[in-house]
């Protein structure tokens, strides 16, 4: 599979997050909401997997699916679901409360509204560490306290006394950063954690991020719709559409020579700062996305490709390797045409 | 004015009229009750048989009136009972009854809104149930009945009152609840491992403070006005023990005669019952200004 991760000896890392055929749906009034469909990926110590994807494509359902934070209305179904060697599938309630905080952790997006406002940062930081691990609430306020340190917080310890309203965006966001490390998980799921601040701020804190990821070597997804932060944070790249992953591979070669039609029309959508009569017409994509309401039957993507063809007409299509640790949801991919002679019976 | 002193003006807002004025009479109420018995000028009980139904000293400088005087500042009653002192003690009854009855109404009140609005599902069915249930309930026969079978006692008018007075706590703790339970703190919380005890004991509980003192401060005032009903219908403490509903049903023989007998403890229950409803009022703008549900 294209997520296999190799040491520096270039010996095969047992992944920490493991996910395969992962589905959610929702049943709503109108029918069954189909949030995701076969999503599968893994995730290795040290690495970062952005899910990219526009609003409702299904990306945050994922992160809570790991998460087990999913509405209890909502039907999970996976072949595979297993952090750090454990299953979560059908992991009861309480044993659930135990893996979240310790070994995944989750960063919001918006840090004023995920923290409390009515207790101190303080004793929200101790709070997640006393409750997972035996240890007293001065050990978990020093280590609150270096981890706000190891954040660049001036004066961390006078931060501990501060109620969130007292602290700025960027200050919040930190906290929430060092609340998801307190326990020092394995995982860190972060959605679209930085789409809240300010340019110059978003760029201290995915800075810190990428810092401690490898610091630490976690395991971290990030959520987000912003592809520059996208090529900045992550080393393998998920484009989702519409509940199914279209293409996965490497940051740099998704973003340099995307093999999913949708991944080039959503690289070609980012408005490129060049003036004058060479300026390009920034690029748009026709249609609309599709509903997610009903069985797949064809592409996804059918309605609004260029390329669309017959084959991309008769039923839905593979997530197949494109070598390369790349894949592509595509029949007409040039990749999976050239790098792949054994698919084009199937395209042709 | 200047922008100076505008600007002035909002770093040091003037205490709301409000706060000032309820608070200023809850605590003169309270430290008067409390202390009642260092405080009051005359045993309450003292009968004075040739100084009975002294008016008030405002009828020496209104009416002229001889017996009047600066000794018995509020009069005596028909017995010659001084009735400064006997409203001071008079206060003791309803504020310890309205503060039990609190309690326990606080109690049942806030843990059944909780946790119908956090569990939602058949938990809410089933206690949204018993809130209708209780809603139907005429407050003023069931304390009646609960009376005539136990027997007009502090204890039982307190239980009473609490175990009837907790519907305002459970519907709006509910709705706040539902509210709250949606905040994306309650989730991050999850997402760091909290149980369903931890969310609700720190991030529902402490985020619910707010309403509860609005309903609170409210129905403080609601369980004197209802003891005072009590009393005054002698279902209430029986004498020699007394409170102000009690004071004015022994007044009501002599209303047309001496009127202020009645009117005294009468004013005392309106301003106390203004000041609690005053204090609720505050509280309502100031958390809707700090933006809580």
């Amino acid at each position: 599979m294209a997520g296999d991760s190799f040491d520096a000896a270039g010996l095969a890392v047992k992944p920490v997050l493991e996910i395969e055929n992962l589905a959610i749906r929702f049943p709503t009034r109108a029918g069954l909401l189909h949030a995701a469909r076969g999503v599968s990926f893994s995730l290795s110590k040290g690495e970062t997997l952005a899910l990219v994807g526009e609003s409702g494509c299904g990306k945050t359902s994922v992160g809570l699916a790991v998460m087990g934070l999913l509405p209890k209305h909502a039907v999970v179904s996976a072949d595979r679901l297993e952090i750090a060697g454990t299953d979560i599938r059908g992991m009861s309630q309480s044993r659930l409360d135990r893996i979240r905080g310790s070994r995944v952790a989750m960063v919001f997006q918006n840090a004023m509204s995920a923290l409390n406002p009515t207790l101190k940062v303080g004793t929200q930081l101790v709070e997640v560490m006393t409750r997972h691990t035996d240890c007293d609430a001065r050990t978990a306020r020093a280590r609150a306290i270096s981890l706000l340190e190891r954040m660049k917080v001036d004066r961390a310890a006078e931060r501990l006394g501060h109620y969130p309203h007292q602290l700025s965006g960027g200050l919040r966001q930190r906290v929430m950063l060092a609340m998801a490390l307190m326990c020092r998980p394995e995982v860190i799921i972060a959605d679209e954690p930085t789409t809240a601040l300010d340019v110059t701020v978003q760029a201290e804190v995915l800075a810190l991020l990428k810092e401690l990821q490898q610091e630490l070597g976690l395991a971290v997804i990030f959520i987000t719709h912003d592809l520059g932060v996208v090529s900045y944070i992550s080393h393998r790249v998920a484009v989702m559409y519409a509940g199914e992953v279209v293409e996965t591979g490497p940051t740099p070669e998704v973003i340099d020579n995307p093999a999913h039609p949708y991944s080039g029309a959503l690289l070609a959508s980012v408005p490129r700062f060049i003036q004058g009569p060479a300026a390009p017409r920034l690029g748009v994509i026709p249609g609309a996305v599709p509903s997610v309401m009903h069985e797949v039957t064809s592409c996804v993507f059918l309605d609004r490709c260029t390329m669309a063809a017959d084959p991309c007409r008769r039923g839905p299509i593979d997530l197949d390797d494109a070598g390369l640790g790349r894949a592509v949801r595509c029949v007409r991919s040039p990749l999976r045409e050239t790098s792949h002679p054994g698919t084009e019976g199937r395209t042709s | 004015m200047s922008a100076v002193a505008a600007a002035g003006g909002r770093k040091r807002p003037h205490p709301d009229w409000k706060l000032v004025v309820s608070l200023a009479i809850l605590i003169a109420v309270g430290v008067m009750a409390i202390c009642a018995p260092w405080l009051a000028p005359f045993d309450p009980e003292a009968q004075q048989i040739l100084n009975r139904r002294v008016p008030p000293v405002w009828h020496a400088w209104l009416y002229g009136d001889a017996k009047a005087s600066l000794l018995h500042p509020l009069g005596t009653d028909a017995l010659g009972r001084d009735y400064a002192s006997r409203l001071m003690h008079g206060a003791r009854v309803p504020l310890l009854i309205a503060f039990s009855a609190l309690a326990v109404s606080g109690v049942i009140g806030v843990t059944l809104g909780v946790v119908a609005g956090y569990y939602r599902g058949w938990v809410d069915t089933v206690i949204s149930t018993i809130i209708a249930a209780r809603l139907g309930l005429p407050i003023m026969i069931v304390s009646i009945t609960a009376v005539a079978l136990y027997g007009a006692s502090l204890l039982t008018i307190s239980f009473v009152l609490g175990l009837l007075l907790w519907d305002r706590f459970a519907v709006t703790v509910r709705a706040a609840t539902i509210q709250l339970r949606e905040m994306e703190y309650v989730e991050a919380a999850r997402a760091t491992g909290a149980s369903d005890s931890n969310i609700l004991l720190h991030e529902i509980l402490p985020n619910l403070a707010p309403v509860i003192a609005v309903i609170a401060a409210l129905e403080v005032g609601q369980a004197i006005l209802l003891e005072s009903v009590l009393s005054f219908l002698g279902l209430g403490v029986q004498p020699p023990d007394f409170s102000w509903g009690l004071m004015i049903a022994e007044a009501k023989v002599d209303i047309f005669f001496d009127p202020w007998l009645a009117a005294l403890p009468g004013v005392c229950l309106f301003v106390i019952v203004l000041a609690a409803n005053l204090l609720s009022e505050w509280l309502e703008i100031r958390s809707m200004r700090l933006g809580s549900p």
